[in-house]
């Protein structure tokens, strides 16, 4: 447009000096006349063009946004088990495709409408001098496109700078400000500590920037007085032919008119907006790459297990560490049942759940439901089977229903299932206290959100886990369910705990001997091995290390009335 | 919108305050570079305009200089242009630098909990942060504003020199100026409405992308369900902005039409005195070229002002936070930190008034406290007398009080009402950052630091931070020395699993690392732990409180200091010296293990209710 622009003031001025002669009235004076319509017709086409343009690139921003991160999210699930996150190089790479993908890959969308629109126009304006004088034109289009190139290059060297390096920056930086951090930043004085780190890494990863885009200094000086030159001779051509009269007067104004749009053609508006648009593509595309899908069809699990789930001779060690959790590991646990296992921190406890429930595979030997090799078993399917809390779980920041309704996604169920299960886990009241009942939000950074307490959230999660047994789950599966609740409602809890798992084959996990004794049978876990295997009242007879440490503890339980 | 607090233009003072502080030199260079590209663009059209009436009335020198003019301000931009973005990207850093690190002292420096907990605070600062890009861009708007009033200037003065009547032009383009203010009202009521959705969809993204959350996220099968969710919320994010940005081009088309009617006058005003010979082919070129230039200039001074004033809301965001910190009492000490290359002056917190031991001991006057935005207090009127020298239990239902009680006693709040007295002085006349010289803490919600193992306990004594005897040593008091060995590289490994050959530990792992930073002040006046052992076995936590008292106490005896420790475990509880049973933020009982089974209240029954475990 604006080269269509620049042409038509070309006529106009082509025209005047006919107008002056012979006024409005001739011939030349109804061309003037006809170019000023023009001009006004092109401006406003400009104008609409442009608004209709803004707001498709950025509605395509947003779109692309939401597109490029819906993939990384795609990615992060097309494995049924933790390959991707215990594997440190792959879990690596999904860091880092995770966190670049934030950066807003839309950007490239503005990046790309905003660099093509000053490159048509430097473009249009080449085609306009070219019309009149294809030399200077093409002269001009190779220069400043290797003006452009040089450019453009040096900021492709700046921008490795701007994810991974900084990131540690950015981390001092989150200690400094969040809240997560506040207590013991004050407790211990580590203000000062903290700014004087966040600016020695800044200043060791931005002085290398520095010095990058410093290097092309000299090259773009060279480059300049090129240009210069160029336009130097070809004004000079100019004003010899226009003296002459070899070029006509509209012709000289479109020229220089051109050659100053022609500018544009080296612009990297733009640029930096691809660029950081772009950086994300590459890293999510290699992810893409590496995460190989894991689920095969299998058989069906319905009704599983209806005799015993056991593993015989499982070894387990975690990709990139040295030391096995399992080795050799064997144990059957009975449908219908209740397990408990102990252990110190690191025996393998959780790993056990992870194992059971498929979010791990053994590297030697077999687990088996009802004779079945979990392998062979279609993993969704067991998965419905299974009712687990784990001591770090989840705190959806989303309605109070859905919390709960999470347990079922297949058949979640109305409210009153909602109630119910709330009821069961001792929620009810909280329930109630809710501002909007189960639509209420469970986070204050929402409106009309609530804030909930440790123990609130895992009574929370306890109804999660059983709805899951309200729609067909049989084996329920406890990391440390306790760990937040208070005395009171711990010894609730367990008062329960017969009621609670009638019917289901439970295993839990805890260090609370209030927690374990309940349990028809208990295991002690030790260096991947069970060292000790019975009831309550056998292990604490038998007094090994599970004998030894309750009886410490209840030590400190006995009162002068007993 | 509720905020934007401090007025745009302290905001604007500021920023150009910062730039030059960050950065003299390329600041100056950005002002003189800016003049120079605002005249060489405004002063083509004069040349272009010359150059076409020395063609036609074959003036040969006029035309060669003029020619010789347009080719070096062709060049001219451009190169200014390189240049100046450069310049401009390298102060852009520096300032922006500068304010990070101002704030981050500011924060620190904030002797209380006050900004991290109130959501208002909060909320300014974690705009602060996600904002950051645009408040990076204020420095550059500025300028870029710069620009433009030069370029007005001097194209109202070109246009006066053709015909006066020119100068009516700009008020053709007064409804764009206006309605600007209007565009950019619409943008921050789509980035209003907009926020809760965009909320839910990050907070969805990083549910679907984060480690811990991928074991339940698929053994609940919820793999599709979140990825409807994020889909459908960033459809409704579009939806938002799509329909008030129609709304928004409409003005602008509007406002534009207004001023294109202002210029083709124009041009057919000066091409009608052409036409009548009161002016030359020359000037309407000129006019030509530097009316449509009048376009770009309205239409870039109404981007602009938007655009000024949002990057001058996120400026305003840290100066509402440096008010914040300011008022809550932070940098007592002059913030003379503010160069970039210069290290801190050493802080020397005031230490008068820090007693070297204890011989009264603390004591709470009717100490009430309560959390904004909650109609009851969190402990109401309590008073208590911490003797020299004891271990102190605190032990009560959740929601109690006893976090609180904790963090009043490290200063980390201020109470309401009543006072908190060391040895007889106000605790709030004490300079918090030396009283905390001489105290310890460990809780349950540690903070995970990930450094290398050696700081990420080291830094709980800043004087031994790189020591590894004083490192080890405190994590032998934390019962974490079998961690140190389980470790590839010791005292040197890396933690946190997203850096590189970073380690991931347990929860428990990690609290035990928490504990050994407790314990790097080897004698502190009080050490306050709160249930920093909750997620490990109950007989390692009672050995590691058995240990504690045991290990130094000598030490402790001599200095009077307190031991203050919250627990649910009876079998640790028991061991204190003075238990103090809190129910509904105030003190129920208090007294020894014995004397409180004797009185036979809540304690006795709490105790019971966790006995029975073990009988």
């Amino acid at each position: 447009m604006p080269a269509v622009f620049a042409a038509l003031v070309g006529v106009l001025v082509g025209h005047l000096p006919g107008v002056v002669r012979d006024g409005f009235g001739s011939a030349a004076g109804h061309r003037v006349i006809l170019a000023l319509v023009l001009v006004a017709v092109t401006l406003v086409v400009q104008e609409l063009v442009g608004a209709t343009l803004e707001i498709i690139a950025t509605d395509l921003y947003r779109r692309f946004d939401g597109y490029l991160l819906g993939r990384v999210m795609t990615a992060a699930f097309r494995r049924q088990d933790l390959r991707l996150q215990d594997d440190p190089e792959l879990a690596a790479q999904l860091g880092r495709a995770v966190r670049v993908a934030q950066f807003g890959p839309g950007e490239l969308i503005s990046g790309i409408s905003a660099q093509w629109t000053v490159k048509a126009e430097g473009l249009a304006a080449a085609v306009l001098v070219g019309y009149y004088w294809p030399v200077a034109a093409v002269v001009l289009v190779v220069l400043w496109f290797v003006v452009g190139r040089a450019l453009q290059s040096s900021y492709y060297r700046a921008q490795p700078f701007w994810t991974d390096p900084l990131r540690r920056a950015r981390y001092l930086q989150l200690i400094g400000l969040m809240p997560q951090w506040a207590k013991e930043l004050r407790i211990f004085g580590l203000a000062d500590w903290i700014v004087e780190k966040f600016s020695r890494e800044w200043s060791a990863v931005m002085g290398q920037l520095w010095r990058a885009r410093r290097a092309d200094y000299r090259v773009m000086t060279v480059l300049g007085l090129i240009v210069l030159a160029a336009h130097l001779v070809i004004v000079l051509l100019l004003a010899r032919a226009a003296s002459s009269g070899a070029l006509s007067v509209a012709a000289v104004t479109v020229v220089a008119q051109g050659l100053f749009a022609m500018a544009a053609l080296a612009s990297q508006n733009g640029d930096v907006w691809i660029e950081n648009g772009a950086v994300p593509v590459p890293d999510v595309l290699e992810l893409e790459r590496s995460v190989t899908p894991d689920s095969a069809p299998g058989a069906p699990a319905d009704g599983m297990p209806r005799a015993t789930i056991a593993f015989q001779g499982v070894d387990f060690r975690y990709p990139g560490r040295d030391t096995p959790v399992l080795t050799d590991f064997d144990l059957r646990i009975e449908a219908g049942t209740s397990l408990a296992i102990v252990g110190l921190n690191g025996a393998g406890k959780t790993t056990l759940v992870k194992l059971l429930t498929g979010l791990c595979r053994p590297d030697r030997g077999l687990i088996t439901v009802d004779g079945v090799d979990l392998s062979t078993l279609d993993i969704v399917s067991w998965r419905r089977r299974l009712a687990v809390i784990f001591q770090d779980f989840l705190r959806y920041e989303l309605p109070l229903r859905d919390n709960i309704a999470f347990g079922a996604v297949e058949s979640p169920g109305d409210d009153a299932a909602v109630l119910e299960v709330a009821e069961r886990a001792g929620a009810a009241e909280l329930v109630a206290a809710l501002p909007e009942g189960t639509t209420t939000t469970l986070s204050p950074r929402y409106s009309g959100g609530v804030d909930l307490s440790g123990g609130q959230w895992q009574r929370i999660a306890f109804a999660r886990a059983l709805m899951a047994v309200r729609s067909g789950a049989g084996v329920l599966v406890m990391d440390e369910p306790t760990a937040h609740l208070d005395v009171r409602a711990e010894a609730d809890l367990f008062d329960r705990f017969l009621q609670l798992t009638e019917g289901l084959t439970t295993i839990v996990i805890s260090h609370r001997f209030s927690t374990v004794r309940r349990a028809d049978r208990i295991v002690v876990l030790d260096g991947g091995r069970i060292v000790e295997d019975g009831s309550h009242e056998e292990l604490v007879e038998r007094n090994g290390q599970y004998g030894r440490l309750f009886r410490l503890q209840a030590e400190n339980y006995v009162t002068d009335n007993d | 919108m509720t905020e934007r607090p401090p007025t745009s233009l302290r905001a604007a003072r500021q920023m150009i305050a910062f730039a030059w502080r960050a950065d003299r030199l390329r600041a100056l260079a950005s002002a003189i570079l800016v003049t120079v590209q605002a005249l060489a663009g405004s002063l083509f059209a004069l040349w272009l305009g010359l150059f076409v009436d020395g063609a036609i009335g074959h003036h040969h020198t006029e035309t060669l200089l003029a020619g010789l003019a347009i080719a070096f301000s062709i060049v001219a931009i451009a190169g200014v242009d390189y240049a100046g973005s450069r310049v401009r990207m390298t102060l852009t850093d520096r300032t922006y630098h500068l304010l990070e690190r101002r704030l981050l002292a500011l924060v620190g420096h904030t002797p209380t909990l006050e900004i991290q907990e109130n959501p208002e605070h909060l909320r300014q600062l974690e705009l602060f942060r996600n904002e950051a890009w645009e408040f990076g861009e204020a420095v550059p708007s500025l300028i870029n504003a710069a620009n433009t009033v030069i370029r007005i200037v001097l194209t109202a003065v070109l246009l006066a020199s053709v015909s006066p009547l020119l100068l009516l032009l700009p008020l053709f383009g007064l409804p764009a100026l206006l309605l600007s203010g209007r565009t950019s009202n619409l943008y921050s009521l789509g980035n209003e409405r907009a926020a809760e959705p965009s909320r839910r969809a990050s907070m969805l993204y990083e549910l679907a992308t984060d480690r811990e959350a991928a074991k339940e996220l698929r053994l609940f099968r919820l793999q599709r369900e979140l990825l409807t969710r994020f889909a459908a919320e960033h459809q409704q994010i579009r939806r938002i902005h799509v329909s008030l940005q129609i709304r928004g081009q409409l003005f602008r088309l509007i406002s534009r039409t207004v001023f294109l009617v202002g210029y083709l006058g124009s041009i057919v005003l000066v091409t009608h005195q052409a036409a009548v010979g009161a002016a030359s082919v020359g000037d309407v070129v000129l006019t030509a070229v530097l009316s449509g230039q009048v376009l770009g200039l309205v239409a870039g001074s109404a981007e602009l002002t938007q655009w000024l004033l949002r990057t001058l809301t996120a400026a305003g965001r840290y100066l509402y936070l440096e008010d914040v910190a300011l008022a809550t009492g932070s940098a007592k000490r002059e913030l003379a930190s503010d160069l970039i290359d210069k290290p801190l002056p050493a802080g020397v917190p005031d230490q008068s008034g820090v007693p070297d031991r204890l011989s009264d001991g603390i004591r709470l006057e009717h100490v009430t406290f309560g959390y904004p935005g909650r109609p009851e207090p969190t402990l109401r009127d309590v008073s208590l007398t911490l003797p020299a020298g004891v271990t102190v239990a605190i032990v009560g239902d959740n929601g109690a009080g006893k976090t609180t009680l904790v963090k009043l006693l490290a200063g980390l709040y201020r109470p309401q009402h009543g006072t908190i007295r060391v040895e007889g002085t106000d605790l709030a006349e004490l300079d918090a950052e030396a009283w905390r010289l001489r105290i310890s803490a460990g809780f349950q919600d540690h903070a995970r630091f990930e450094f290398a193992v050696q700081q990420t306990v080291g830094i709980g004594d800043l004087s031994a931070v790189d020591d590894p005897d004083a490192a080890r040593t405190a994590l032998d008091r934390a019962g974490a020395l079998d961690l140190l060995e389980a470790l590839p590289d010791g005292l040197d490994t890396q933690l946190g699993p997203s850096w590189p050959d970073g380690i991931d530990l347990s929860g428990g792992q990690w609290q035990k690392l928490a504990i050994g930073r407790a314990m790097m002040r080897s004698a502190p006046l009080l050490l306050l732990l709160d249930e920093p052992t909750a997620a490990i076995d109950a007989e390692s936590e009672h050995q590691l409180f058995a240990r504690w008292t045991r290990a130094a106490g000598e030490i402790r005896r001599r200095s009077g200091a307190i031991t203050v420790l919250v627990s649910h475990r009876f079998s640790t509880v028991r061991m204190a010296d003075l238990i103090v049973v809190l129910r509904d933020g105030g003190i129920a009982e208090l007294g020894s293990h014995d004397e409180l089974i004797a009185a036979d209240g809540l304690y006795a029954e709490l105790f019971e209710l966790q006995a029975r475990a073990y009988r």
